[in-house]
């Protein structure tokens, strides 16, 4: 009886011991005087270092303010927790947000219109709102308010090995028809280096872009209708399986696998956000990587669809916190910022005289390309913004899948993805 | 005869090895490699070059420490009372006879049909009118009680003879000294493979961590991890050393408890 209650003690004294420690460890030091405003994102890695820099000399540069930023992690969790923080009422000042997050948090009126601060003197003049790229700027205005300002936007484009296409003396083809001849060309022409001209992974990105370069849309903006099952769409989707079947030059691939492919030399190109030259070129690869656009058909014209999330201030914060959150947000998105976030991260700058940024420019021309499509932002697209095509994305990705496993025809997998969408934009 | 059974005996055990250890030597062995070899075609079994750099480059990028004295916090005390509520709610619904203890145990398993993502925002709730958001707390309390383990003590429990609860009654013992001198011994193996459970579970807690706190400090080793899966891209060789030095821990309490876990579940073979 003696030793279990010793042992019941020492137990004891073990578990108080440790609830000290959390106790302690819970103590955190309170940036007294300042407005503090709590900023949630999901940069981790390298672009959370990049970040958590720029906020730094913010803080340092704005010696009232103090922001403190925490990562989330991933933008699933995310979503869940700026959902559950909503609920509870106690959301952070600012995060990140998609356009479809926004369009639900403005209706159920959780975040606050951002046009008494951009028509201020705190605000943008006519010629700064001007500087945005138009895309970059639209998704963040309902009719004529501005609910959020860019954060972190990217672009789709096709990643290709110089060396290889300098050595059959070719340039990365402008028109889809070019690139198919150039495929079937390197399909055959080495094979024992070259296991595959492109990996191919299902994503959404790809065929919204080559939807917009066939003249579809994904909603149109007007009506509010879905129109990605309609002609262009069914074209976009065949192009897609006419790669990895009829002219079959790409393989199917998951994850970034077609990017591994690529870096490791046994693809000749690979499609990716313009984010991933960075990571692609801390893999080591033997050849030079260079950049284009992605092919459009001749009947078609030059696009990109945009992607990205922007920031949103929430309406629990006061007034002076809902200020210094401004504040912070222009001054993420002055040029001299952008183009500093750019040659770090790999994200595009959302104004266009970040491009005059000495050091960018410089960062952008030791890279095959990429000036060339940092030049063309204006053919930059928007992906839609309503609430419902947060879903919508799944739909569409659940179509792609069907289609290019062969399970459904594109007509079919577009037709449903469609009806569930329009069924999803009935609850908002 | 016995000889080929044997060999054939050996052999499944061995493939079975293979499968087990394979991961973990692919681990091991890209942690040491350059990034370009991580991804080479056909891969290399042992690396071209020892890179000792991953570790210490791994190390230097997360406040690893910190994430691995939170790790061990949450899982040491979430075992301890996970184990003391399980043990006190299967007991009861064991052995004590009682009006409605069956549709009571089944109200419980049927929490275990309910997936995280449903009940991560009416527990953060929770959380926020308690005020635990971003403490401790919130980390090891609702984590505190595991219906899974009440199932599986109550299932050991079930097969203790209720002869044992009659005699000691007879020579005086009341049910809470009956349940820890007696039963407790006897349900050994299933505790030990509860803390198991418990501990891999804290090990790996993930999602939870990162939406009931927003602290850096506060976070465990898998958020660590994710570190280096990034937007476009994984850093193979740093996440694999990272992993390495993580599961280093694990490795080693299972080598300690290794014995006790196998002379528990001897000893309740012979008990039962």
């Amino acid at each position: 009886m003696k030793i279990c209650l010793e042992r019941f003690f020492n137990f004891g004294a073990a578990v108080s011991a440790s609830l000290w420690l959390v106790f302690i460890f819970s103590c955190t030091s309170p940036h007294e005087g300042k407005v503090k405003i709590t900023f949630w994102h999901a940069m981790g890695g390298s672009l959370g270092t990049t970040l958590d820099s720029l906020v730094e000399e913010f803080n340092r540069t704005h010696p009232d303010i103090y922001i403190q930023a925490t990562s989330v992690g991933n933008y699933g969790a995310m979503s869940q927790k700026l959902m559950a923080s909503v609920m509870a009422q106690k959301p952070p000042v600012i995060s990140q947000v998609f356009e479809s997050w926004t369009d639900q948090f403005r209706r159920a009126g959780v975040i606050v219109p951002l046009n008494k601060y951009v028509h201020s003197s705190q605000g943008f003049s006519p010629e700064e709102i001007e500087d945005f790229f138009p895309a970059i700027w639209d998704d963040n205005m309902w009719d004529d308010t501005l609910w959020s300002l860019p954060f972190n936007k990217s672009l789709p484009v096709m990643f290709y090995n110089l060396d290889a296409f300098d050595s059959l003396g070719y340039e990365f083809p402008v028109y889809w028809e070019d690139f198919l001849v150039i495929c079937s060309t390197y399909a055959y022409a080495d094979p024992e280096k070259f296991r595959y001209v492109m990996g191919l992974p299902i994503n959404t990105w790809m065929f919204e872009t080559m939807l917009i370069q066939l003249n579809g849309q994904i909603i149109d903006p007007r009506s509010n209708q879905v129109e990605f099952d309609r002609e262009p769409g069914i074209n976009a989707l065949n192009m897609l399986i006419d790669l990895i079947e009829g002219n079959p030059v790409a393989y199917l691939s998951t994850g970034y696998e077609h990017q591994d492919e690529f870096i490791a030399g046994r693809a000749i190109m690979a499609w990716g956000s313009v984010v991933s030259y960075s990571f692609m070129r801390k893999k080591e690869p033997t050849f030079n990587i260079a950049v284009a656009p992605l092919p459009y058909p001749r009947e078609g014209r030059p696009a990109f669809v945009i992607s990205g999330t922007n920031v949103a201030i929430f309406s629990h914060s006061t007034p002076e916190q809902q200020a210094a959150a401004w504040e912070f947000i222009k001054w993420f998105n002055s040029p001299q910022v952008q183009a500093q976030w750019s040659v770090n991260t790999g994200y595009i700058p959302t104004r266009r005289s970040s491009l005059q940024d000495s050091a960018l420019r410089a960062h952008l021309e030791l890279i095959p390309g990429m000036l060339n499509i940092y030049l063309n932002l204006d053919q930059a697209v928007s992906e839609p913004k309503i609430g419902a095509w947060f879903a919508g994305r799944i739909f569409l990705s659940e179509a792609l899948e069907y289609t290019l496993r062969g399970v459904l025809t594109p007509q079919e997998s577009l037709f449903r993805a469609a009806q569930k969408l329009r069924h999803e934009m009935r609850q908002y | 005869m016995a000889k080929i059974r044997t060999f054939f005996v050996y052999l499944i055990l061995s493939f079975g090895a293979i499968a087990m250890m394979l991961p973990f030597y692919w681990m091991l062995i890209t942690a040491f490699k350059a990034p370009a070899e991580a991804i080479s075609m056909p891969p290399t079994w042992w690396p071209r070059e020892f890179h000792w750099r991953n570790f210490v480059e791994a190390w230097n990028q997360v406040p690893w420490l910190r994430y691995f004295f939170n790790t061990a916090l949450i899982a040491v005390l979430t075992l301890t009372g996970n184990l003391i509520t399980s043990i006190l709610a299967a007991y009861p619904l064991a052995i004590i006879k009682f009006k409605g203890r069956d549709k009571i145990f089944l109200l419980f398993l049927a929490t275990m049909m309910i997936p995280m993502p449903v009940y991560i925002i009416p527990g953060y709730l929770i959380l926020t009118y308690l005020g635990w958001i971003d403490t401790y707390a919130a980390l090891i309390v609702p984590w505190m009680v595991n219906v899974f383990s009440i199932f599986l003590l109550r299932q050991h429990i079930k097969t203790i003879p209720s002869e044992l609860w009659d005699a000691a009654r007879i020579d005086g013992c009341s049910r809470f000294r009956f349940l820890w001198q007696i039963v407790v011994p006897l349900i050994k193996p299933a505790i030990a493979t509860i803390a198991i459970f418990s501990i891999v579970s804290s090990w790996n807690s993930f999602l939870w961590p990162l939406v009931v706190t927003n602290s850096k400090y506060l976070r465990p080793i898998q958020v660590g991890l994710a570190y280096f899966t990034q937007e476009q891209s994984t850093d193979y060789t740093l996440l694999a050393a990272a992993a390495t030095f993580t599961i280093v821990p694990l490795i080693v309490l299972f080598l300690f408890a290794q014995k006790h876990i196998i002379s528990s579940f001897s000893r309740s073979g012979m008990k039962y």
